[in-house]
């Protein structure tokens, strides 16, 4: 399989293009870990209120 | 301004804050780095000595410069936590090390790469200052962030780290300096201060310059989503957070 012409870099395109991947790979883990993050601190508080309140009734 | 600083201490405040800016502070971000990526890979020219290769230079140079940044940021925060003991601090400081390490990270393996292609048949070379000392960083922000998790007592713990962040301060001057001190295979500095405009070409200056822009805002951005989740775990007891929860819940 050949790489598209506005891909090619020559005969270094394997190490500009495995840089650029493994940043955006790092980059999106972050990302993708900190947003999951704060939603799953929301969902478990909003589980323990509605646990709580279930209590008080 | 001060009082304003004051108030982002809180952090009802600080969780309001941030939720405002954030969604600004991302677009920003995703634009900076899309436009930077493709002027960087598609636009500026190849190096009249390095060819293509230079194309690596528009991802190293932002994140082994913010690998320091943050640690600085970390450390500084790690001060106001020991003399102070803002809680907020103490968070922002726990935060900023999965960041850093990451931003060190792909600063040794894009740096490990461009080295290939420049000094020749190697990818690392143990000797080499400016090498060791930016691996000496990734493990101490990996102390910083086995520390802070190893104890139950996250206060405790904060404190603890607050000290190694600060001891490993020491190391900032030497990865800066490492190529003037020593013999070193990596280049000399190019970035600092107004020395980049005579160094660097307009045509690879500006893509490097929204990169740079694009890497502080991304640590903005992880920097305060890793924050506010850390602040809802460790007030999950209070009216602020089961009132934000509640928020968040209704429709």
């Amino acid at each position: 399989m050949s790489l598209p012409e506005w891909l090619n870099f020559g005969k270094w395109t394997p190490f500009i293009l495995a840089s650029y991947v493994i940043t955006a790979i790092v980059l999106l883990a972050n990302i993708v870990m900190s947003y999951r993050s704060e939603k799953r601190q929301l969902r478990e508080i909003a589980l323990k209120l509605r646990r709580e309140n279930r209590g008080k009734q | 301004m001060w009082v304003w600083f004051h108030k982002l201490g809180s952090p009802p405040y600080f969780f309001r804050f941030s939720g405002i800016v954030l969604p600004y502070l991302a677009v920003a971000c995703l634009l900076s780095l899309c436009i930077g990526v493709y002027w960087g890979l598609f636009i500026a020219p190849p190096d009249y000595q390095q060819s293509e290769t230079v194309r690596i230079m528009y991802i190293h140079v932002p994140a082994a410069m913010f690998s320091m940044s943050i640690y600085i940021v970390m450390a500084l925060a790690g001060a106001v936590t020991l003399i102070w003991r803002i809680k907020l601090a103490e968070l922002i400081a726990a935060a900023s090390a999965p960041i850093g390490a990451s931003y060190t990270f792909i600063a040794l393996v894009t740096g490990s790469l461009w080295g290939r292609t420049a000094w020749g048949n190697t990818y690392w070379e143990w000797s080499d200052p400016r090498l060791m000392s930016e691996l000496v960083l990734f493990f101490l922000y990996l102390g910083y962030i086995a520390l802070y998790y190893a104890s139950e007592d996250r206060r405790g713990a904060a404190r603890a780290a607050a000290v190694l962040a600060l001891v490993g301060l020491v190391n900032i001057p030497i990865i800066h300096y490492s190529v003037e001190w020593w013999t070193s295979l990596h280049q000399g500095s190019t970035t600092r201060g107004t020395q980049i405009a005579a160094t660097v070409h307009p045509s690879m200056r500006y893509p490097l310059f929204i990169m740079m822009l694009g890497f502080a805002l991304f640590y903005a951005v992880t920097l305060m989503k890793n924050t506010r989740s850390m602040l809802l775990a460790s007030e999950r007891n209070n009216a602020w957070v089961k009132e934000v929860v509640s928020q968040h819940e209704s429709p």
